[in-house]
């Protein structure tokens, strides 16, 4: 399915070809040993809701020029990396969302606007 | 194709019908029931996006393929949703492709006949392209992965239980996977007779019916 797009990003290649060669089952613990979950824990569910409402502390544009700009970033060359990063910067800087997480570190907390930048 | 000869090319139709003639109950309501369950937490801006077939321990048919393809896409064009939560109802997350299905269509008739139709379904590249849109770039099978990619939000995905092929690849799709001490993974194409991403790699989508022939294979195989 997608797995050559999404496993280059997680795993080397041995490690990817002796998983997919194989098509061994592995743990939860040894998945996690060879980064191709996050973490293991006792209730996952959980953690996830947690994850996800720090998150979504944060600003919704922020985070998603973040997922993006890894998305983006991680297999191109450095000249895009660095064009991309430079792009999205000045795309959030000045405005609201990015000013309503700069005043929550001064205890100030403003509630964030829905937008979300795409850079498709 | 030489698995193709002797009794079992006389034998094959048979064991289709067999697998397939009588339905109980339990799969009559399973025929019918939403595949994929979606609740919403913490003022609408969470959502878990459940997989919603825990008698076939999640299996993916058809059905499942269309109804995550199209959450993920309707999702990320939600604008008060700030993070989704992949999870399988019941003991497991996904065990993978539910081959007997995806090899099974109902005729006119109503009568379930083997058939490649869904295999042309999933690997059918047209539908998806167009529309400026960078992120349909995959098949049906490919985006119930990749889509989750596009979604200007965070995707995490809960794992427990079995988390095998494809739904190893819909876990891969998202941003972060939390899994469960006891949960078991596996990368399970080898197991069919395949490379990870079979439909994954152009060249291969061109020849899609070395796929078919494959998979058709291993279930007379079977």
């Amino acid at each position: 399915m997608s797995g050559s797009v999404t496993l280059r990003e997680l795993v080397p290649i041995d490690v990817a070809k002796e998983l997919t060669m194989t098509g061994r089952v592995i743990s939860g613990d040894e998945a996690s040993e060879l980064n191709l979950v996050t973490r293991c824990v006792d209730d996952p569910i959980e953690e996830a809701l947690a994850v996800a409402r720090a998150i979504i502390c944060r600003s919704p544009d922020s985070v998603a020029a973040s997922k993006q700009l890894f998305q983006s970033n991680w297999a191109a060359n450095d000249q895009k990396c660095l064009e991309l990063e430079t792009t999205m910067q000045k795309d959030l800087i000045g405005t609201w969302n990015q000013l309503s997480a700069s005043l929550r570190n001064f205890g100030i907390t403003l509630p964030y606007k829905n937008t979300k930048p795409t850079h498709p | 194709m030489l698995i193709l000869r002797g009794p079992i090319l006389r034998n094959w139709p048979k064991k289709f019908i067999i697998l397939s003639g009588k339905r109980s109950f339990a799969s009559k309501l399973d025929e019918f029931a939403d595949r994929v369950k979606i609740v919403r937490s913490d003022c609408n801006k969470i959502v878990h996006v459940k997989l919603n077939r825990p008698k076939k321990l999640n299996a993916l048919d058809i059905r499942m393929f269309e109804a995550l393809a199209e959450a993920a896409t309707n999702l990320r064009k939600d604008e008060t949703v700030r993070a989704i939560i992949l999870s399988g109802e019941g003991k497991g997350f996904c065990s993978g492709l539910d081959v007997k299905s995806i090899l099974e269509a109902k005729t006119k008739f109503g009568i379930t006949m083997p058939s490649l139709q869904n295999i042309h379904r999933l690997l059918e590249r047209r539908e998806l392209i167009g529309e400026n849109n960078e992120n349909t770039i995959g098949n049906l099978a490919q985006s119930v992965g990749y889509l989750w990619r596009s979604c200007p939000v965070p995707v995490i995905a809960a794992l427990h239980g079995v988390v095998y092929g494809g739904g190893m690849q819909i876990a891969l799709g998202a941003d972060m996977r939390f899994a469960s001490h006891e949960s078991r993974l596996s990368i399970m194409e080898a197991k069919w007779g395949e490379s990870d991403s079979v439909p994954g790699t152009v060249r291969r989508i061109s020849h899609s019916s070395i796929w078919t022939k494959d998979l058709f294979r291993i279930c007379l195989d079977r």
